[in-house]
């Protein structure tokens, strides 16, 4: 029964990785029952869930400011640039 | 980075010089954009600039030099990514992601230690908090290259892992373990550096 339990579960470092494999691929039907079992009981992956979505949505706010962001090349900049066109 | 030896005519010089000036800027931005580092948007821009003054016969008169400028820097930007992905680079990343992992896991891959979130229901708050945000900006430029080039492409263009591992020249079991652990790294840079006041 135990190493049934051990097969049937996930540890919280394969729940993770799971939830990152979710975000990019759609996983197994086996993959995604392990990892809502392990999201119920698990109460430290479900803190690392809730930060996660956080950082995910602020990733996502910080690139699309960037995006938004005019940069100037500086005079040192621009003059490297040219001595290698030279 | 290299530069050019061959002397080509002075015509072109003149007018790679004047795309530099008008298109320089933008194309430094878009660099950074998808680079998160200002040294390697700086390299990539100057690699682009000299592969044009190389090429100049290939540009075609009378089309957008902007465009033709951009499909040079695109093809660096992903040459730079794939090159970030070195056999050396992976395995002294490997090594960081260990670390970083033995600290958050025990032996049997569960939470050495139960951590209560960042945050509690101030998620709005924190995303328009400007300290917040600088901070976390810093730990995403502070990411080894080839975890911070998965996260840039999971979030730049929304791209498939497919796509994204095709990119970095990865396998797909390796970006799931890339991500995993560039996640993890942000988040333990922001537990060390934010506090919530």
């Amino acid at each position: 029964m135990k190493g049934l339990m051990k097969i049937a579960m996930l540890s919280c470092k394969q729940s993770s990785i799971l939830s990152e494999k979710q975000e990019l691929v759609n996983l197994s039907i086996v993959e995604s029952i392990k990892l809502k079992m392990h999201a119920k009981m698990c109460t430290a992956s479900k803190s690392l869930s809730i930060d996660n979505k956080l950082i995910d949505q602020a990733v996502l706010k910080i690139l699309e400011q960037r995006k938004e962001q005019n940069m100037s090349l500086t005079a040192a900049q621009r003059e490297k640039i040219l001595q290698a066109l030279r | 980075m290299y530069s050019v030896t061959a002397k080509s005519t002075s015509n072109s010089h003149q007018e790679i010089i004047k795309w530099l000036n008008k298109y320089g800027d933008d194309m430094y931005s878009w660099a950074y954009y998808k680079t998160s580092s200002k040294e390697t948007a700086e390299d990539l821009v100057q690699d682009s600039m000299v592969s044009a003054y190389k090429s100049f016969e290939k540009y075609k008169s009378g089309t957008n030099p902007k465009t033709w400028l951009y499909t040079i820097l695109n093809n660096k930007i992903i040459d730079y990514y794939r090159a970030s992905n070195t056999s050396k680079s992976i395995n002294e990343t490997s090594l960081i992601g260990n670390s970083l992992e033995g600290y958050k896991y025990d032996s049997n891959g569960i939470f050495a230690k139960v951590q209560d979130p960042l945050w509690g229901n101030t998620e709005e708050h924190l995303l328009d908090n400007s300290e917040f945000n600088d901070i976390l900006s810093n730990c995403i430029n502070a990411l080894p290259p080839n975890w911070r080039n998965v996260i840039l492409g999971k979030y730049f263009h929304h791209k498939k892992g497919s796509e994204i591992s095709k990119d970095l020249g990865i396998t797909s079991s390796n970006l799931w373990q890339m991500a995993h652990r560039a996640k993890l790294q942000l988040k333990t840079c922001l537990d060390q550096n934010w506090k919530d006041n």
